[in-house]
């Protein structure tokens, strides 16, 4: 009786080690798929990466890949325009020193365009690369996937055809603000544009008298087309305006433009940044977790950065709201999405899809979430993934403030608003220094727009039928 | 004497001058064919995103012409060029001086003031722009501390230009001081005497003697520091991007947009052939008054 006790016991212990090492072993979930990981061993590829929250929550992981797959992965960290600077040497010289590398819709427009980057649906066809039933494709949410699609067709054509990208984070633009001095200052929280005109201006007033000064608001400036992408085209989609018209003509000085415009610029210089044009978002973010302003009209996803003891002293201080409504109630927000694309040039491209195949697979993206803070999640079952949910529960001034806002973007409010073409970020460059114009007071808004309407038409004129 | 031997001994002493001439022709080749290459592609629509590289003719400097963007930043790149070889040479000059009075801690000087050239003009920018932000930056708490105003520094359209000559010159303001002071160490003694013993005022030899003296090293650093002013891309870029609006928008900013933002390749080309014919015209002539200098002080 006591032998088999005994054996019992011995039994019982060598299951529970074995069921602890199965869950402790990372390969274990990967290994589920139908995927020859290994069929690209010894192959080492290089990932082109911008200096963003997705990449710090993707280096951790990385060993995980290399162990299952035996592919070495070398990367190359850049900020954001020296980034997609350097891809462009890259892919136009026929370097080809990425195999796979960040991406987003609006430089996809250009690279599919000019044939630098891979359509993704014929690695997604193939059965030897892909096993579709594990990968689950369906669990994104649709406006980033589709985002990422385009069938070639100047001035439309988005969500249809080729596959360029898969979708690694969201984000859209929202107004996050000190909840503490909105109390202490007794301000509300804008409804409207000129109402955040208002507030702003109040706030930048109010905060003369704080030690260290806090600054009106926060906001993107440096002299390119990411400037006018977030909060600025937030608010000109809002008023119902287009960038550009189904014929490619420059939309940027319509009346209502010039309105919602004028109203942007009043904001800056009532309570922007002092120097806003050589505001990078990485300023905009770090100033307002440093507690230096009072809003932000800028991404959502930062909320991680602003609730994060560790990187902000506003933790726990901060409200988010929808972007202000245009006079008939409306609503609309820009989008931008990260992506990952596998680069025309590589030699590796298989061996590439296998690397985004792990890097978006449901378990990577829970854990660059969960572990690493990559904010927002492009996968439904990681956006509602309990632990998920837990921490993003806590951000706002009200449980669920932060996911009630995320929430609506993805249902109702955020979309890409740019016209696709592959010239989309010259047409943002060339509106940015109207911006710039305006905002130093060089030309009216009426000058500053209309002469970059017409430079943006005549550098359109070749897209035109 | 094999025949073989004597045929391989006449193939060397035969062909002896080409190949010794041939590492030069390898060097000029590669400057030129590439250079060769911007010129002719000046004349055609290259763009890289649209694929075309259509034969225009003058079609892309008669565009530079008309296009306000070029006229800008040409007074841009004067206006640089002026400011930053104004105080480079200015503050150059009078650096070599401190540095040859023979101060204690001579060597320990030198060194120091050496370091800025060792830094890539890139990170001297980054560094700066990280020092001149308008709330964070220690420029801006300085001025503060002793009750003065802020400036936007880069980021406003009045004091950009300003902030990217400074860097420009924190950069480059060692490389001229000691070329000045080489020149300055190297001066004859015997004149400085003849003015000594006649009891000429310090400020009259600094005029009548050293300044003559020295013109050879000041127009040398005039050349140095014109060509490369003129086609300073580095700090700017990585400082302000050429803005607030198009406040310091050089010439090579601005091609560096037509090619690497906008893929505007042909365009971009015309905008660097100008920029050469300029860099070469002020090159042939400041040459031409070395050469002179140097024969009114050396006699030969």
């Amino acid at each position: 009786m006591k032998k088999v006790v005994l054996w019992l016991v011995i039994m019982v212990f060598a299951l529970s080690i074995s069921v602890a090492l199965a869950q402790e072993d990372p390969l274990a979930y990967y290994q589920q798929a139908k995927i020859n990981w290994q069929a690209y061993e010894g192959t080492t590829i290089t990932i082109g990466l911008n200096k963003h929250p997705f990449t710090e929550s993707l280096r951790p992981l990385l060993p995980i890949f290399e162990q299952l797959t035996g592919i070495q992965v070398a990367y190359v960290i850049l900020p954001e325009e020296e980034f997609f600077e350097k891809l462009l040497v890259d892919l136009s010289s026929g370097g080809g020193i990425f195999d796979a590398y960040m991406t987003s819709p609006m430089y996809e427009w250009r690279y599919q365009y000019a044939g630098w980057i891979e359509d993704l649906n014929k690695y997604w066809d193939d059965p030897n690369l892909t096993d579709q039933e594990w990968y689950d494709r369906d669990d994104f949410y649709e406006k980033p996937l589709r985002a990422n699609m385009w069938d070639g067709t100047i001035g439309g054509g988005l969500g249809k055809g080729r596959w360029n990208g898969i979708p690694v984070m969201v984000e859209f633009y929202c107004q996050a603000y000190r909840n503490d001095l909105r109390e202490k200052w007794g301000l509300t929280v804008p409804q409207t544009y000129p109402d955040l005109l208002d507030t702003l201006t109040k706030a930048a007033e109010l905060g003369k008298q704080e030690k260290p000064q806090v600054y009106g608001v926060a906001n993107r400036g440096i002299r390119s087309w990411s400037t006018v992408h977030s909060g600025y085209f937030t608010a000109f989609s809002t008023y119902g305006q287009k960038d550009l018209t189904p014929d490619l003509e420059a939309a940027i000085n319509t009346p209502e433009a010039k309105e919602i415009t004028q109203i942007w610029i009043d904001i800056l210089q009532k309570a922007g940044p002092p120097g806003w044009p050589s505001y990078t978002w990485y300023d905009a973010k770090q100033n307002f977790a440093a507690g230096r302003f009072y809003e932000i009209t800028d991404c959502d996803f930062f909320a991680a950065t602003y609730e994060n003891p560790a990187q902000s002293v506003i933790a726990g201080k901060v409200g988010y709201a929808l972007p202000p409504a245009a006079p008939d109630g409306s609503i609309v927000s820009n989008m931008w999405t990260w992506s990952l694309g596998i680069s025309s040039l590589s030699r590796y491209k298989e061996a590439a899809w296998l690397f985004l195949l792990w890097a978006t697979a449901p378990q990577t993206m829970l854990d660059g979430t969960l572990k690493y803070d990559n904010f927002n999640p492009t996968r439904k079952s990681v956006w509602e993934n309990p632990g998920v949910v837990e921490k993003s529960m806590k951000w706002g001034t009200k449980p669920g403030e932060y996911r009630e806002i995320v929430d609506a973007m993805y249902a109702k409010y955020g979309d890409i608003q740019w016209t696709p073409n592959p010239d989309v970020t010259t047409v943002g460059d060339y509106w940015c220094e109207a911006l710039h114009e305006a905002y130093e007071g060089k030309k009216t808004i009426d000058q500053a727009l209309d002469d970059a309407a017409a430079k943006i038409n005549e550098f359109m004129a070749k897209w035109k039928k | 004497m094999s025949v073989e031997s004597r045929s391989r001994q006449s193939f060397w002493s035969k062909n002896i001058a080409w190949l010794l001439f041939m590492p030069a022709f390898i060097l000029t080749a590669g400057i030129l064919i590439p250079f060769g290459y911007s010129v002719v592609m000046s004349f055609t629509d290259f763009n890289l995103t649209a694929g075309t590289s259509n034969f225009i003719g003058f079609g892309n400097y008669i565009k530079l012409a008309k296009d306000p963007e070029f006229w800008n930043a040409l007074k841009v790149t004067i206006l640089f060029t002026i400011g930053a070889v104004a105080i480079e040479v200015g503050a150059g000059f009078a650096s070599a001086y401190l540095l040859n009075l023979g101060m204690r801690g001579q060597k320990i000087w030198r060194t120091l003031f050496l370091l800025p050239v060792m830094l890539p003009p890139a990170v001297a920018a980054i560094m700066w722009k990280l020092m001149m932000a308008p709330i964070q930056g220690v420029f801006n708490y300085l001025l503060q501390l002793v009750g003065l105003p802020g400036s936007q520094w880069l980021g406003g359209s009045s004091s950009a230009l300003f902030s990217v000559i400074l860097i420009d010159a924190y950069v480059f303001m060692p490389f001229a001081g000691m070329i000045f002071l080489a020149g300055v160490q190297n001066l004859p003694k015997e004149p400085y005497e003849a003015a000594a013993v006649d009891g000429v005022s310090s400020w009259f030899t600094f005029r009548r003697l050293t300044i003559p003296l020295l013109k050879p090293v000041i127009l040398i650093v005039l050349l140095f520091r014109i060509m490369d002013c003129l086609k300073q891309f580095d700090i700017i870029y990585a400082a302000t991007k050429g803005g607030p609006a198009s406040a310091t928008m050089t010439i090579s900013v601005q091609a560096y947009y037509h090619s690497f933002r906008w893929t505007n390749m042909g365009y971009a080309f015309a905008h660097l052939v100008i920029l050469w014919a300029i860099v070469y015209a002020l090159s042939y002539f400041l040459v031409g008054q070395w050469r002179k200098a140097v024969s009114e002080v050396h006699g030969y």
